[in-house]
């Protein structure tokens, strides 16, 4: 009967000991948690830039967290960008792209309750858009200008890397807002074609084989 | 430092973009004038009091000047292109047969042509050879084609 006894107290206390130290040390795994981000800046492009750039588009970011460092990452979208050099050249761009990619948070977490997140990231994203040309002019002072014959609209397709520094704070109870900054490096443009694409949904201008890139967020955590 | 901050990365998202463009649409083909001398060595000469103007078009590319070298636009919207050359009252043709590639330049500039020679021929009135090495009328400022006379 003593030892029965022993045998139970030995287990209480080892019970005990384990929910006491499960207390101090504040382990309790954190709730995976979903997080929707829509992009406030793409609809609003249209307001800051003028006639000769018209540009539109709406993007939406979905976070998982796996843990408290680690995100997945789904962004997508779409944009729309028409673009006019005076009488030279009118060219219009427009598809879906997405975005696939972890963000690492680099913040520590006193409450466990907290969500707001410091983070790095990066992505692989590719964009499927069409493209055409309007008309293209080009201008000669002695012998005069003269007119391309212009190809018709066409599927192409790009792909790019991006590396992307960011936060999202909890401004009231699971509504988030943020800012991203991103860096895209081109992988590839499918239109190789003397008729140059100069605006790839989500990237930006392919001419260039670095592109910054920038979104206002709103977002909601389920 | 949070608007600090703030006020430098909306100045970076509007600062992107900068709509200048200081590149030609086509780059003007060149020639120089030679001359053979006894020793048969090729010398530099100067076309005296030369006037060139192009085919069909009332502007005068160079009026009356003395000219060592010359620059001469090709036409764009042609595969060819004839140029009239009046030196000391004496007049010869040279009609430069030539590819346009279109091509563009920037999202600044919009879109040129790339044009490189491939025959010339010309009359002999006052010009005794022509010859043409570089091909390509370019921004690498080489001579493309040189006139004895």
């Amino acid at each position: 009967m003593t030892k029965k006894t022993f045998r139970y107290i030995i287990s209480a206390l080892i019970v005990m000991m384990a929910f006491t130290n499960v207390n101090a040390q504040d382990t309790i795994p954190r709730k995976h948690f979903l997080r929707i981000n829509l992009d406030l800046a793409s609809p609003t492009y249209s307001y800051f830039f003028d006639k000769a750039h018209q540009r539109m588009g709406y993007e939406a970011m979905a976070e998982y967290s796996y843990n408290d460092t680690l995100f997945f990452v789904a962004e997508g979208g779409f944009h729309q960008l028409t673009d006019t050099l005076g009488t030279l050249y009118q060219t219009t761009s427009n598809g879906e792209f997405l975005r696939l990619g972890v963000n690492i948070n680099l913040m520590k977490y006193y409450n466990k309750k907290d969500r707001d997140i410091f983070y790095v990231g990066a992505r692989l994203s590719g964009a499927a858009y069409n493209m055409n040309y309007a008309h293209i002019n080009i201008n000669q002072s002695y012998w005069g200008n003269t007119s391309l014959v212009v190809p018709p609209a066409k599927n192409y397709m790009g792909f790019w890397g991006e590396l992307v520094v960011g936060m999202r704070i909890e401004t009231v109870r699971n509504l988030f807002v943020g800012w991203d900054i991103r860096g895209a490096f081109k992988f590839y443009d499918t239109n190789q074609s003397t008729y140059k694409t100069l605006f790839i949904p989500g990237y930006g201008n392919p001419q260039n084989n670095v592109s910054l890139w920038m979104n206002y967020s709103i977002g909601y955590a389920f | 430092m949070k608007y600090f901050v703030s006020i430098i990365l909306i100045s970076l998202f509007f600062s992107c973009a900068t709509d200048v463009c200081n590149q030609r649409t086509a780059w003007p083909a060149q020639a120089g004038f030679y001359k053979i001398s006894s020793l048969g060595k090729d010398s530099v000469v100067t076309a005296d009091s030369l006037s060139l103007w192009g085919l069909n078009n009332d502007s005068l590319i160079y009026t009356n000047l003395n000219k060592k070298t010359i620059e001469f636009p090709l036409a764009i919207a042609n595969s060819s292109s004839t140029f009239v050359f009046k030196i000391k009252s004496k007049y010869d043709t040279i009609t430069v047969y030539h590819t346009n590639t279109p091509y563009l330049i920037s999202k600044q500039c919009g879109y040129g042509y790339q044009q490189e020679i491939d025959s010339v021929v010309y009359t002999q009135h006052l010009f005794t050879k022509i010859t043409w090495k570089v091909p390509q009328a370019d921004k690498n400022d080489k001579e493309n084609i040189q006139i004895y006379y």
